[in-house]
């Protein structure tokens, strides 16, 4: 299965920003990704 | 771009190709509620699982705009920050189906959900961004500080975290945008903004 994860380009601080306040559930899916699945973060720019 | 691969050492980092989102089974949009226009790279793609983050929307006014339903699986979720990181997903399905294919998929991705009714503001978000609201009042008023509501509401009435303290941890600006959608979503009155809450919405978009 392969998962694309989104998250947009507009502002870069407010996009770690994003990315910060929410480590616990891409973290998450990380283990997933551990588990022979894929994972890519993708940045539309907006 | 650095700064957000140094945070996500072990992922990928990719510019989106938006032809290219055909190759993949599941796509998170967590900031969907900021640019919901998206819906209609989204609404085209074939039997795709798509989870978009819809507290300030509700996604039946985004398909009534688009004059059709999606061809493929669209659900909403409460991606707002602290929300996100429960055990369970909040989430919602303007169908049954969607419902029913979405739950099977992402348990299979190890993540659990509990679907509630697509509204705006969903169900958690909008009872708590209420309380924030209700204890900004609090303050403006004088009756009490927001160190002692924070210590008050946790001792007394055991919540997990203060309203002003969870107010920071979701971000003031996700706060006055959920009630301010809520608000234009209703006009009831009980989801008018408290000036106070306002001002630092605002003060949070000028630099010193």
């Amino acid at each position: 299965m392969k998962l694309a994860l989104i998250t947009h380009d507009g502002k870069k601080a407010d996009m770690v920003s994003f990315v910060m306040k929410r480590l616990r559930f891409f973290n998450r899916l990380e283990l997933v990704a551990s588990n022979q699945k894929t994972v890519k973060i993708l940045v539309i720019p907006i | 771009m650095e700064e957000l691969q140094s945070l996500l050492k072990d992922q990928t980092i990719l510019p989106l190709k938006i032809n290219e989102l055909d190759s993949y089974d599941v796509i998170f949009d967590l900031d969907f509620d900021d640019s919901p226009e998206q819906i209609q790279y989204y609404a085209e793609l074939e039997r795709k699982l798509v989870i978009v983050g819809s507290v300030k929307v509700q996604l039946e006014e985004l398909y009534a705009e688009l004059g059709a339903r999606p061809t493929c699986t669209i659900i909403g979720m409460n991606a707002l920050p602290t929300f996100i990181d429960r055990p369970l997903l909040e989430c919602c399905a303007t169908h049954e189906i969607d419902q029913v294919v979405a739950q099977e998929k992402l348990k299979e991705l190890g993540l659990e959900t509990r679907f509630v009714k697509s509204r705006v503001g969903l169900v958690t978000p909008r009872i708590v961004c209420m309380i924030i609201n209700e204890a900004y009042y609090t303050v403006q008023e004088g009756t009490a500080s927001r160190e002692d509501i924070d210590l008050g509401m946790k001792l007394g009435t055991a919540y997990p975290k203060g309203p002003f303290e969870w107010s920071q941890e979701i971000g003031i600006d996700h706060v006055y945008e959920t009630l301010e959608a809520l608000y234009q979503d209703t006009k009831d009155e009980r989801y008018k903004i408290c000036p106070l809450l306002k001002t630092e919405y605002l003060h949070s978009f000028i630099s010193e």
